[in-house]
């Protein structure tokens, strides 16, 4: 049984539940015949993914749906291989460049060129060009970008891509100018919690609007957060309440518990305590920023007033060496220090630092 | 003299050389050959042949000869006797000189002589000889030696060796040799002990039992088919006994046994044989291995395979086997063919591929004879090499690992008790054999125990022995009766000889310069400290008002600290951060900050420093190697590391008071944790990289990486968790209603399971740890005896809340 957050996903535009006037023109462009290509870009779990393969059935009917992951394997310039997976269907595939790191130029460049000097094959496909979708657009190097806006025009016949990013901070403005920007923008909570609703009525769960209210609140508008919140709670609880606590992932938990530790005491026993669940965090991939970004929220929640401009100050200098250094449990570790010295010099009642 | 033989009288030695049959001749003229050649460079500047000529000895009258020569021999010995004086004191002789050992020195360092004079073709035919006639060879030079010393009296040149002969008569040391030939004559295989001594039956394992059953349930259950599982993965540290156990079982279970081995020729062209047939190479040839064995497992699988491999010139790849039919067999891959250690990652694919295609044969139908299982034997390096090493998870991928048909048996390190058992029946056993009279002390033996990895142990017990016959070697037990009884205190403890001669040979001296020189650093020890010290440096007046300022010089010698760290000056200064923490201790002596908030400016100026040394430093920490510009690397390192050590020793305290509350053992200092756990990591990057391909085949929406990892997996886990919970609640009390179905396949639950739940680091001190201070305590070896954990399943619901408990405060 899969989640309810790919159980109960919209399949079609009509079926999307907020944005109407968008999924109306991506309807029109999909009818159009004339398809460009897209950047679409928003905060994660805003729907996305899901209005791009609503998209793609809009544009080639259910078959688009039939997907199956194929692992290809490509040869660099400095003639070594690299394997990759990749999601197809019949009309379009679907990469991921973070998955090949630094050598995403070479994949985007044979794949593309590969996908667009074949004809469609199947020939009662109603378009005539194949779309490629390429996640996570804005981790592409600019190498691989550079390549892209070639290739865009050169096969524009056969081919449209379909670019997906967060933001577009980090895609080149040629690229931007070659695309049709669409912004997905994230849900309100109110739009989050008639989709709550909604969803529970499909499984046939008992709906509480307070409960309701405050996992939209919690998921931070990521609608896909609050659905998995809704099933964990559901899950967690046989009766479930209007103050049934809404259970933290255990990343989030742990972190949380950090930084109660943080300010119940400030010695080197302490660091050492909190230095080890770092490495805990850290060894399940846990990305630093995430850690230093939680704990940082958690800590200000609990702290002075007085104290919160400087521990974010320190927070965001920190930050900017996690990026820059490499041993980030050295500045993961400074930042609590840092802290303590805060606070402590707070609590001392010199509040100069 | 004899060093200037004419060309003609040369040449008649050939003649007369070639009459002679006496191999023993052969061998002591040509070790004998060496001085000659200095004393006449023509002589030099011939061959093997010629200085084997050269020897006029070799002629009618060898005794007559041997005198002249044989006292640059004797001075050469001595040069050497001076050179490994040194080796003499180290292993405990009294530099006096026990004659006796003396004598047995002095054979061996005529062997030395042979070997560094020598062309190195005639030794190893030598040694290859001493198949056929192992005592002679052993003992000729210094029998020979021996008898023409005895036998002579030559007038002037003999002066020098005359004493040495007296020496040689007065305290028999042909008893000596004749032990050493009695040894030979026993050993004439000459195995190393660790082969020589390698356990015949389960019962003479040294390994937990537990583990044996479970290997060898494992292969019963493959036998009678049972289990549809097709390959075993057994993994763990060097020596821990994986190779062992599975050859000691399938003696016990009749089982034959397949193995791969690495093929000898890796010259391109001419061994690839004609027309690129083997252009993959090595892994291609192993590839063929995988899948002939696989697919004619059922068959008649000797004849098939050997001609196979025949074919090609090249491959001398041996598949072992005996030629009866109708055994059951099961094939072991240990030596992993070498590409699959390099950088890329083309033959590690290939590698898995064979693999999987082995896997996805379908299995024989019910009358068939079974397939052969493979056996899959990776020895891993549990600790600090770094991401470029060797492990199961590397080797094969979570898909593999995952997979239904395949088992993963972790053996850990072997525990002090069985290996200090195992110890105790070699070294008894082997004095049954060579009837030495003096054993290891249980002191000695327990040292080597703690290791955990047998093969060195065993090892180091045989070199031991080499010497076993010097006093104060640790061989001074005798090996009794009474002393296997019991009957005798057997808990004394190291001598220091004993101690330095375990060192030496458990060798791990790197890892103690790394934590000498933490040491240094962390001790912050100044000139002034003791109120004896006669040097106050003069005071130096730091460049910032800002920086704490301590009026005394530093006695370590920090320019030249980086040479003498033991490692790259990254790690060392991981190794600083580990453990600098129980150097910001107050209370140490009085003059030294004490209040809490001294405390806490000491390490938030340490962290200061470690953070912009991290700035600093080199980049190729961060998973990309730039190795373009090392020049800059390096002297970036070396900023870093002067930023760090100098700012760490100037925010801490001085002198410095290690303390830490709970348990003490303050003074241990810990190898870098983050060393050790990219492992760990590996394992879930790869975990995660695995779910993240297969949920997309399940959903046309799921993300990337940090998606998986920050929402999907953690939500699924929560909900799993609970419906683990439902399941057993109504097992336990509605009896007869079927469980909850499961929400996830197997595998996803343990991928969910590795990556989300927080089962915190392990202690960082299982790496050897010294007691850094560099005078004074003696080093303590830690026990590190890993407790076997029996398979109890932990309700996953209490591992969900990281208790303070589940974090060891070190």
């Amino acid at each position: 049984m899969p989640l309810l957050v790919d159980k109960h996903r919209p399949r079609s535009l009509e079926a999307l539940h907020y944005h109407e006037g968008l999924s109306q023109r991506l309807k029109a462009l999909a009818n159009s015949g004339d398809f460009p290509h897209l950047l679409i870009y928003g905060p994660s779990g805003a729907g996305k993914k899901t209005r791009i393969v609503a998209t793609l059935k809009e544009l080639y009917g259910p078959g688009a749906e039939k997907i199956r992951i194929d692992s290809r394997i490509f040869t660099t310039t400095s003639n070594r291989k690299i394997e990759f997976n990749i999601v197809s269907s019949n009309y379009h595939l679907e990469i991921t460049p973070s998955d090949v790191g630094t050598y995403d130029r070479v994949v985007i460049q044979s794949l593309l060129k590969e996908t667009a000097q074949t004809q469609q094959v199947d020939t009662s496909a109603k378009q005539r060009f194949k779309v490629v979708v390429i996640n996570e657009a804005e981790h592409l190097s600019r190498d691989a970008q550079a390549a892209l806006r070639r290739t865009m025009e050169k096969y524009s016949p056969n081919l449209r891509l379909i670019l997906v990013a967060n933001s577009t901070a980090n895609i080149i403005p040629p690229i931007k100018s070659r695309t049709l920007l669409v912004r997905v923008s994230a849900p309100t909570e109110g739009e989050i919690e008639g989709i709550l609703k909604y969803t529970a009525g499909l499984e046939g769960l008992e709906y509480r609007e307070a409960l309701g209210r405050r996992i939209a609140k919690d998921s931070g508008r990521n609608l896909r957060k609050a659905l998995l919140m809704l099933e964990a709670v559901y899950a967690q609880n046989e009766i479930v309440k209007d103050d049934t606590p809404i259970p933290p992932p255990d990343y989030e938990a742990l972190i949380s518990q950090i930084a109660d530790e943080v300010l119940a005491e400030h010695t080197p026993a302490r660091i050492m305590q909190v230095r080890s669940k770092f490495y805990d965090l850290l060894t399940h991939c846990i990305p630093a920023t995430v850690i230093l970004k939680l704990l940082t929220f958690r800590l200000i929640e609990k702290c002075d007033d007085a104290l919160k401009a400087d521990v974010i100050k320190w927070s965001a200098f920190y930050e900017h060496r996690l990026h820059s250094g490499s041993k980030v449990i050295f500045h993961l570790e400074a930042f609590v220090a840092k802290f303590m010295r805060i606070l402590e010099g707070y609590l001392m009642g010199m509040v100069d630092f | 003299m004899a060093g200037l033989p004419s060309k003609k009288r040369r040449r008649t030695i050939i003649d007369s050389e070639d009459e002679e049959d006496e191999p023993i001749e052969s061998r002591s003229s040509s070790s004998k050959a060496p001085p000659t050649r200095r004393t006449s460079t023509r002589t030099a500047s011939s061959n093997k042949a010629a200085s084997n000529k050269a020897p006029p000895k070799a002629t009618a009258k060898p005794p007559v000869k041997v005198p002249p020569r044989q006292s640059p021999v004797k001075n050469q010995s001595k040069k050497l006797a001076g050179k490994y004086s040194l080796l003499h004191s180290f292993f405990g002789v009294p530099p006096e000189g026990d004659r006796k050992a003396n004598e047995v020195v002095e054979d061996a360092i005529e062997e030395v002589s042979d070997d560094d004079s020598m062309p190195t073709k005639p030794r190893v035919r030598v040694l290859k000889d001493s198949n056929l006639q192992p005592h002679l060879v052993v003992s000729k030079p210094g029998l020979s030696n021996v008898k023409s010393a005895t036998s002579t009296k030559p007038p002037p040149i003999g002066k020098v060796s005359t004493p040495t002969t007296k020496k040689i008569e007065g305290c028999h040391p042909l008893k000596a040799v004749q032990r050493k030939l009695r040894c030979a004559n026993s050993v004439i295989d000459a195995r190393t002990w660790p082969e020589k001594f390698e356990p015949q039956s389960v019962a003479e394992l040294a390994i937990h039992k537990t583990k044996v059953k479970e290997v060898r349930t494992w292969l019963e259950n493959v036998l009678i088919r049972s289990t549809r599982q097709r390959m075993l993965v057994l993994k763990g540290p060097a020596g821990t006994g994986k190779t062992a156990t599975v050859i000691a079982l399938a003696k016990e279970l009749g089982v034959e046994i397949l193995e791969w081995r690495n093929p000898q020729i890796t010259t391109p062209g001419d061994a690839y044989g004609e027309g690129g047939a083997f252009a993959a190479g090595l892994s291609g040839m192993f590839e063929e291995f995988v899948g002939r064995a696989g697919t004619f497992g059922s068959l008649e699988l000797a004849p098939s395979a050997g001609p196979g491999h025949g074919k090609s010139p090249a491959a001398s790849s041996k598949i072992t086997t005996n030629l009866e039919d109708g055994k059951p067999k099961f094939i072991i891959i240990e030596d992993f063919p070498n590409t699959l250690f390099t950088s890329s990652t083309v033959p590690l694919q290939a590698f898995r591929h064979s693999i999987k295609s082995f896997l996805a044969i379908p299995s024989p139908p019910q009358g068939a004879p079974p397939f052969p299982p493979l056996i899959l034997i990776i020895t891993e390096t549990p600790s600090i090499t770094g991401p470029q090493s060797f492990t199961a998870h590397r080797l094969l991928s979570p898909e593999i690992l995952h997979h239904p048909l395949v088992r993963e048996i972790n053996f850990n390190k072997i525990a002090p008790t069985y290996m200090f058992r195992a110890l105790s029946v070699i070294v008894a056993k082997e004095a049954r054999e060579s009837s030495r009279k003096f054993g290891p002390s249980k002191a000695v033996l327990d040292a080597l125990s703690i290791s955990g990895d047998i093969r060195s142990a065993i090892m180091g017990l045989e070199f031991l022995a080499m010497n076993g016959d010097m006093p104060d070697t640790g061989f001074q037990e005798r090996i009794s009766a009474s002393k296997r009884r019991g009957k005798r205190p057997d808990d004394q403890p190291l001598t220091a000889k004993e101690r330095a001669m375990i060192e030496s040979v458990t060798n791990r001296e790197s890892t103690y310069g790394i934590f000498h020189s933490i040491g240094k650093v962390l001790y912050n020890k100044r000139y002034g400290d003791d109120p004896e010290d006669d040097y106050h440096a003069p005071p130096l007046r730091p460049p910032l008002s800002t920086l704490p300022y301590h009026a005394r010089a530093v006695r370590t010698n920090l320019d030249t600290l980086i040479d003498d760290t033991g490692t790259d000056p990254q790690t060392f200064i991981q190794g600083l951060h580990e453990n600098y923490l129980l150097s910001c201790n107050p209370g140490g002596v009085p003059r030294l900050p004490t209040s809490d908030e001294d405390v806490v400016d000491c390490y938030n100026g340490c962290l200061d420093y470690l953070s912009d040394s991290d700035i600093l430093g080199s980049r190729q920490w961060n998973g990309y190697n730039n190795d373009d510009d090392n020049s800059s690397n390096i002297r970036a390192d070396e900023i870093s590391f002067h930023t760090a050590v100098r700012g760490i020793m100037l925010s801490l305290p001085s002198p410095v008071k290690r303390f830490l509350e709970p348990k003490g053992g303050a003074n241990k200092m810990n190898y870098p944790t983050s060393a050790r756990l990219w492992k760990e990591k590996q394992e879930v990057v790869d975990t995660v990289d695995w779910f993240v391909v297969k949920n997309r085949v399940i959903s046309p929406c799921a993300g990337g990486v940090n998606e998986a990892l920050l929402e999907r997996m953690p939500y699924m886990a929560l909900i799993e968790r609970r419906r683990d919970w439902a399941r057993r609640q109504q097992g336990a009390f509605k009896r007869g209603v079927p469980a909850m179905e499961s929400e996830w396949d197997l595998p996803t639950k343990v991928a969910i399971e590795k990556a989300t739940v927080f089962k915190g680091v392990g202690r960082p001190s299982d790496e050897p740890v010294s007691d850094a201070e560099e005078e004074g305590e003696p080093r303590k070896w830690r026990k590190k005896e890993k407790q076997e954990l029996p398979d109890v399943e932990i309700p996953i619901g209490e591992k969900l809340v990281l208790s303070d408990d589940d974090i060891e405060d070190f």
